[in-house]
């Protein structure tokens, strides 16, 4: 016989987890007692919230579930934040919760909470266990949908008498989810549809979401947006989907993206959306955006079609099915028909990217520039490595200035933009990529909202690099407030407390400090020949310097304020 | 706007009225009525959602209803006659319950 508590380990085993994150507490310690004999690799972190998002970097840089594990009420409750980023962000994410013990439910026991009542507009989908025979296919089931279709999470809850009681260890060997649609194969039909649209285009613009990403179908979208020869412009959630180096490749779009690919998508007479959802972030007003484009949106979430903007042909399916289709499609049209020029557009588009590029101007002897600060680290990551931001400017800069070679090489919070996202997916990216150098780049409002994971860093000996750009303020409220409020700074600014060198040092890391532009390269340097521990690296960066573009929320797209020089 | 019917066949599990009646809430769609009830088969329930929507958000309410996991099939049925008379027929009863209300509220508040 087994306990419940036995055969949940043994049934993420059967997924094959390699590694949970979490923290024990009264209602899940059946569950930590096997663990100990279990080869899955626990981290114990220092508060709920970090174990979600570790187990996001995980998920986001192996494409496999991250798993987080909590006990009952306020351990669970902390789980909420990571569960609503992972679903707003499409990453597979598994978390276990305990709870009370059946009799005790809905009593208000001692640390009782409705996790799955609270998570349900968060999660993708939610069980409660209440036998523990369940169990096995319980978790085989929710592997099998926080990772397939549009990925997201899925939240397991189990009493404690459920984990502590007598059952049997059977892993399932089909999954029954009657309701689950597989995903379907797009259609033949319109794929013609959309590469005939495609060649008659002429002034395409490849719009790639976050689903070229979760699809694992970058190599596809580089074979497709070769063959269509049109311009690509990358999300937030697509930093890396396709080469920034890549003579294509516009950069991101949207509120602070580069004014050539908000320009490109402006302009253009038919947006190629692939695994992208026409956020606000992308289009501003909605009402304004690329007025003359016609729409492909290949989504594999049939609700994105349509949600935001209509789509002229639409396409369900995974995007490596669909992107790849596509390419096939596009090189059959241009067989039979001619190949397609652009020769006109791409001279506009030139003209956008040279007229208005990205710029910022680092004095010798002026103050430290957070994008010289960024620039530094692209130069010596040189397209390798990965990159984990926070929410904030030094997000939107860090999106701005470091050029990716790779896929899943950048990992940041889009969707919910949760502040305090960093350090723990940094330390998660670490664990699913030991090989990898690992650099978080981090606001000082951010870094303090889950710096107390520096301390599971250290112990557990994973080395990254944590470059906090502190310029002593909420820095995009800030610029908010300069640009719309006035310059009246409420509640925005944030002493220099702590010191961030002492604090990385009280935690078992190293502490470095860069105040002045010579300072940054031999701090990088140094930050990177330390392999047994993080570093945080303190940027005492310009609290005036603001990020450009921008484009005023709820503005249109053709109203891109540039920055003073920047005209 | 119009009045539409759908008929949703679901899972019975703990939960999915909750997931549903949640899923309206959170994406601001009107229930006008909802009713639940079993089928033959005991793991499968009927309900039945009364909306007045535009035909925008109609196809958005069908795409986010059909991503619940619980939810089987979902079929819009047209305003028909039939279901009108009896709708109406709900109502006037309603009308009826809401007239009656104050009196007895009356009574209460005397015998108290």
């Amino acid at each position: 016989m087994t306990t419940g508590a036995q055969s949940l380990i043994r049934s993420l085993e059967a997924a094959g987890v390699e590694v949970v994150f979490g923290i024990p507490g009264g209602a899940i310690l059946p569950a930590y007692d096997p663990i100990i004999e279990s080869p899955i690799r626990h981290i114990l972190m220092r508060h709920e919230q970090g174990a979600g998002h570790a187990a996001e970097g995980y998920a986001q840089v192996t494409g496999k579930a991250g798993v987080c594990m909590a006990t009952s009420g306020p351990g669970a409750t902390n789980l909420v934040t990571p569960l609503a980023d992972a679903m707003m962000d499409s990453i597979p994410l598994v978390a276990i919760t305990g709870q009370v013990p059946r009799p005790a439910i809905g009593n208000d026991a001692f640390q009782e909470a409705d996790i799955a009542g609270i998570t349900m507009p968060v999660t993708k989908h939610s069980y409660k266990v209440m036998d523990p025979a369940d169990i096995p296919a319980v978790i085989a089931e929710a592997f099998h949908i926080a990772t397939t279709g549009r990925p997201g999470p899925v939240l397991v809850d189990i009493p404690k008498d459920v984990l502590q009681e007598e059952t049997t260890f059977q892993w399932p060997t089909t999954i029954n989810l009657p309701g689950y649609r597989a995903t379907p194969m797009p259609n033949a039909h319109q794929i013609r549809a959309a590469a005939e649209m495609i060649r008659t285009a002429r002034r395409p613009v490849i719009y790639a979401g976050g689903g070229i990403l979760k699809s694992r179908a970058a190599a596809e979208l580089l074979r497709f947006a070769e063959a269509t020869g049109a311009p690509v412009v990358t999300t937030l959630m697509a930093r890396g989907a396709f080469p920034d180096l890549h003579p294509q490749c516009l950069g991101m779009p949207g509120m602070h993206g580069n004014y050539a690919a908000i320009t490109a998508m402006q302009r253009s007479d038919l947006l190629i959306a692939l695994g992208a959802r026409f956020d606000d972030r992308v289009t501003g007003k909605l009402a304004a955006f690329a007025p003359d484009a016609k729409v492909i949106h290949a989504d594999i979430d049939p609700a994105e079609i349509g949600k935001n903007r209509d789509a002229d042909v639409p396409i369900v399916g995974d995007a490596k099915a669909v992107v790849g289709a596509l390419a096939d499609a596009v090189r059959h049209k241009i067989a039979v028909h001619g190949p397609v020029d652009l020769t006109a557009w791409w001279s506009e588009v030139d003209g956008f990217k040279r007229d208005h590029p990205l710029r910022y101007e680092q004095a010798e002897d002026g103050p430290l520039k957070p994008q010289f600060v960024i620039d530094r680290f692209d130069a010596a990551l040189d397209g390798d490595g990965i990159v984990v931001t926070g929410v904030g400017q030094h997000q939107m800069w860090a999106s701005q200035y470091v050029r990716r070679r790779h896929p899943n090489t950048f990992v940041s919070s889009g969707g919910l933009g949760t502040m305090g996202f960093a350090v723990p997916a940094a330390l998660g990216a670490k664990v699913g990529a030991p090989g990898m150098r690992v650099v978080a780049i981090d606001g000082d409002g951010c870094f303090q909202m889950t710096a107390q994971e520096l301390a599971t860093a250290a112990i557990e000996k994973i080395p990254m690099t944590i470059a906090i750009l502190n310029n002593e303020h909420l820095g995009m409220v800030r610029q908010w407030q300069t640009l719309f409020y006035d310059e009246r700074y409420s509640e925005t600014h944030l002493p220099p407390v702590p010191d961030y060198v002492k604090l990385a040092e009280a935690y078992g890391c190293i502490g470095l400090r860069a105040e002045a532009p010579e300072d940054v390269e031999p701090v990088i340097d140094k930050a990177f020949g330390i392999d047994d521990r993080p570093c945080v690296i303190d940027f005492r960066v310009d609290p005036d310097e603001m990020c450009f573009p921008i484009v005023p929320a709820g503005s249109s797209n053709d109203d891109v304020l540039l920055g003073a020089g920047g005209a | 706007m119009s009045t539409h019917i759908l008929s949703v066949l679901v899972e019975n599990k703990p939960g999915v009225l909750a997931r549903v009646a949640g899923l309206f809430f959170r994406r601001g769609y009107n229930i006008n009525s909802l009713s639940v009830g079993p089928t033959q088969d005991a793991a499968i329930s009927h309900m039945t959602i009364a909306l007045s929507v535009e035909s925008h958000p109609l196809e958005q309410i069908v795409k986010q209803l059909d991503k619940l996991v619980n939810v089987l099939d979902i079929e819009d049925l047209e305003y028909h006659e039939a279901i009108a008379a009896e709708m109406d027929a709900i109502n006037a009863r309603l009308q009826r319950l809401a007239e009656l209300r104050p009196v007895s509220d009356a009574s209460h508040a005397e015998s108290a």
